[in-house]
């Protein structure tokens, strides 16, 4: 009888554990239209054990006016920016070093650049452009151009030889071949993980449903990725798509119909909240709004993964204003007194290496000394000029 | 019951045996194929891990040239994830284990190999030493190049030309060869070893145009770099390759054919008109002033400026990044026509950064804003509040872009 037990408390256990995590019923929800909140402040300090600042070098071959895309791999950071003819690599300490991918048709030229993205474990950078993928070594070697028929927007890697896909998007979702999120082993052409729909599917057909603007951030072991009109954020790893956690815009169901719509635009309405930005860190989902059709007023929420307590705070900034220096809103951010330096909303997050990553531009931060004085004093931002360029920041979290 | 275990565990020992005597059946041949297919996929994890296998068994049966074999594609490996250090001592390896003669392309090639990951290191001598024992004239003459001996390069293309060698690879040398010689002013010789190249070479046009370039024939050089793109994007046989876009280029090609020959017809007129006006003009011309002379010539020179070639180039509003050389050319074509502009404006402003400074050219040039911030590579609002600052260091108050602007023009 009781080997019985044994066997039967076991089995329950085992069970137990083989069930998702978190069903849909308990995602960690983000009510961005809640009235009243545990602190009108948030905080991020005590998440942070270092920072790392690197001033980008400058010189005639590393002049970068708009950052479009970068990303950071343990010893080098990758820039791509407008008016430059490739991907600037950089060293950790800022140190320009050469520019790959360069604009052209021969072997290891690019043409139009849709994102940048290292595979740590193979030690190779990786260039996406629509339909085919190029690999570099971290010497700017170019060493191999996989074609890709699949409709992406962007790809992120998130294992060897294995990367995150987003969908195409403004393409009806019935178009052949169109998807939502994937994951593909770009070495065997395996597919890992694939999703062809994400979020409510019964509101149209899906020749007039499709994919809005994609944002994306590091998440604890792969990549938070989210569409335009839909209440999920999704998690993304090398082995699966699960749900991360819920947002709640406001948007009735008919509103959300109109916001997915391939027929129709990005209309705000007045009252409901859009999504500009998010990232996790081990203890919280932070996420970066604004309401209706007032893009100059933004909201931050930070939601305590272990409490499930939500906190506001509005940004005293005029994000109109701050969009003409740094059209990531960098400058729009948590603040940062840990060393008094710029705010804290880091462009890339990733958690599982305790790491996020910030750029702002020279001219924000001139802008940003301006709003807040205090900042003349920081030992960094001190050096910085109006013609500098931009600081990458680089936050080791504890 | 003892005797079905003892018959199960026989079974499960058999299976055993059978399992590992299948894992040895794979021979040496076998494991490198097998890496060199994951290598090939850069799948760089299993790859060194089969490669690690194929050494282990290489050992085993003492076969040398699959270890060498194997540790140069180790090294390869290595090369590809930046891991130098690593290259090298599996490069190393690989040459001590090559001792038959038979094996003298494989050498060759890990002389190359070795000679690649210094040139990635930075250790140039090294790696001349090592493309000295593989062959390779072409990256021996770059090393060369790099260093400040192009001379010494030139003679060592020049010797690999009189050894009897294949025609592609003769080629090669020859395109190097007339690049070297472009780069030292060696136009004629240049042309003399590219017309040994293949028409259809397609760096053949890059290397022409660069020609025309030295000889300051925009339109022509224009004409070659088009055709080099047109080559270059042949090449990469794209099956989705527009029948418009070809139709469109090969309209624009006969257009480019037709404004040389007209320029070049222009240009034997205007021989003509030039030569017939020197005749008809008296010599009275010599009896100006040399006042008038000079005040003359100062003014022909700003119009000539603004006219030139370089000023009309940054006032283009296509999509181009000027080289550190451009900015030379311009600065320097910019300091003969305003020839106490810099000295003045420094007197004004001691702390004037190269980057305010090469604004003001432009701002004095008239190039509009969003063109300077193009060629200065920064933002139209960067451009806008790098006026306001250069204003307030000027004159001390507060200004807007266009008084700056109207400043650095009157000044």
């Amino acid at each position: 009888m009781k080997k019985m037990l044994f066997g039967l408390m076991t089995a329950i256990a085992t069970f137990t554990g083989c069930e998702p995590r978190q069903a849909s019923g308990e995602l960690p929800r983000i009510d961005l239209t809640a009235t009243s909140f545990a602190s009108g402040q948030l905080g991020i300090a005590d998440e942070i054990e270092s920072i790392e600042y690197v001033p980008l070098e400058l010189t005639d071959e590393s002049l970068i006016a708009d950052v479009l895309d970068l990303c950071v791999s343990d010893e080098y950071i990758f820039v791509y920016s407008t008016r430059q003819d490739g991907v600037l690599q950089f060293d950790r300490k800022g140190k320009f070093l050469r520019c790959i991918a360069k604009t052209g048709n021969g072997p290891g030229e690019t043409g139009q650049i849709i994102s940048l993205t290292v595979d740590e474990e193979n030690r190779l950078f990786c260039v996406s452009e629509y339909f085919s993928t190029s690999f570099y070594s971290f010497d700017g070697e170019f060493i191999k151009k996989i074609e890709n028929p699949r409709p992406y927007s962007y790809q992120f890697s998130v294992g060897p030889n294995t990367m995150v896909e987003l969908g195409r998007m403004y393409v009806p979702m019935n178009t052949p071949g169109m998807f939502s999120l994937g994951v593909f082993n770009w070495a065997t052409g395996d597919t890992v993980a694939f999703r062809h729909t994400i979020g409510d599917t019964s509101l149209m057909p899906l020749e007039e449903t499709s994919l809005k603007g994609w944002i994306y951030s590091g998440s604890m072991d792969g990549m938070l990725c989210y569409s335009d009109g839909i209440d999920t954020v999704w998690n993304v790893n090398a082995k699966n798509i699960v749900p991360a956690f819920l947002i709640n815009t406001g948007y009735s169901a008919e509103e959300e119909k109109e916001t997915r719509s391939s027929k129709t635009g990005n209309e705000a309405v007045d009252g409901k909240y859009s999504v500009f930005g998010f990232f996790e860190t081990p203890r919280h989902y932070f996420v970066k709004c604004f309401e209706g059709s007032d893009q100059s007023q933004f909201y931050l929420y930070g939601l305590d993964k272990e409490t499930g307590e939500l906190k506001r705070e509005t940004s005293s900034l005029n994000a109109q204003e701050l969009f003409k220096n740094n059209w990531t809103l960098a400058g729009i951010g948590i603040r940062n007194t840990k060393d008094n330096g710029l705010p804290v909303w880091p462009y890339l997050s990733y958690p599982s290496k305790k790491q996020m990553v910030q750029f702002n531009t020279a001219v924000e931060i001139e802008y940003l000394k301006e709003k807040y004085p205090g900042l003349k004093e920081h030992p960094v931002l001190l050096q910085v000029t109006e013609d500098s360029n931009p600081l990458v920041t680089i936050y080791h979290m504890r | 019951m003892i005797y079905k275990i003892e018959i199960l565990f026989l079974i499960c020992l058999l299976t055993a045996c059978s399992s590992v005597g299948e894992k040895e059946v794979a021979t040496t041949g076998e494991l490198l194929r097998q890496a060199a297919f994951y290598g090939e996929r850069l799948q760089f994890q299993p790859a060194l891990e089969t490669y690690r296998l194929a050494i282990r068994q290489a050992g085993k049966e003492k076969d040398s040239v699959a270890l060498s074999i194997a540790y140069l594609e180790t090294g390869k490996i290595y090369r590809k994830q930046s891991l130098k250090r690593k290259a090298l001592e599996n490069g190393q390896k690989a040459l001590s284990y090559i001792k038959s003669p038979a094996a003298d392309s494989l050498r060759l090639e890990l002389y190359r190999e070795i000679g690649d990951v210094y040139t990635l290191s930075g250790q140039a001598d090294s790696a001349f030493h090592y493309y000295e024992m593989a062959g390779c004239r072409i990256k021996q003459a770059t090393i060369l190049r790099q260093n400040g001996r192009g001379r010494e390069a030139e003679t060592l293309l020049k010797a690999e030309l009189e050894q009897v060698i294949a025609p592609k690879e003769r080629a090669e040398v020859c395109l190097a060869l007339a690049d070297l010689q472009i780069s030292l002013g060696k136009l004629e010789e240049a042309e003399k070893n590219l017309s040994q190249v293949p028409p259809s070479h397609p760096h053949l046009y890059a290397a022409l145009s660069r020609i025309a370039q030295s000889r300051g024939d925009s339109l022509q050089a224009d004409f070659y770099h088009k055709s080099y793109l047109h080559h270059l994007s042949e090449l990469r046989q794209e099956k989705e390759q527009n029948q418009i876009t070809r139709l469109l280029w090969t309209s624009e090609h006969k257009e480019w054919e037709r404004r040389l020959s007209d320029s070049q017809k222009t240009h034997e007129g205007q021989i003509y008109v030039w030569i017939a006006l020197l005749i008809s003009c008296s010599t009275g011309i010599w009896g100006y002033s040399r006042y008038r002379q000079k005040k003359a010539v100062v003014s022909l020179s700003e119009a000539d400026f603004r006219s030139s070639e370089i000023c009309l180039r940054f006032h283009s509003k296509e999509e181009w990044k000027p080289a550190s050389k451009d900015w030379e050319e311009l600065l320097q074509a910019f300091n003969r026509a305003y020839p106490e502009f810099r000295e003045r404006l420094k007197k004004e402003v001691p702390k004037l950064s190269e980057q305010e400074w090469r604004m003001c050219c432009l701002v004095k040039m008239e190039v509009p804003p969003s063109t300077a911030a193009m060629l200065l590579c920064c933002t139209n609002q960067a451009i806008s509040m790098r006026r306001v600052r250069l204003y307030r260091k000027i004159t001390g108050e507060k200004g807007t872009p266009e008084l700056c602007d109207s400043f650095i023009r009157d000044f």
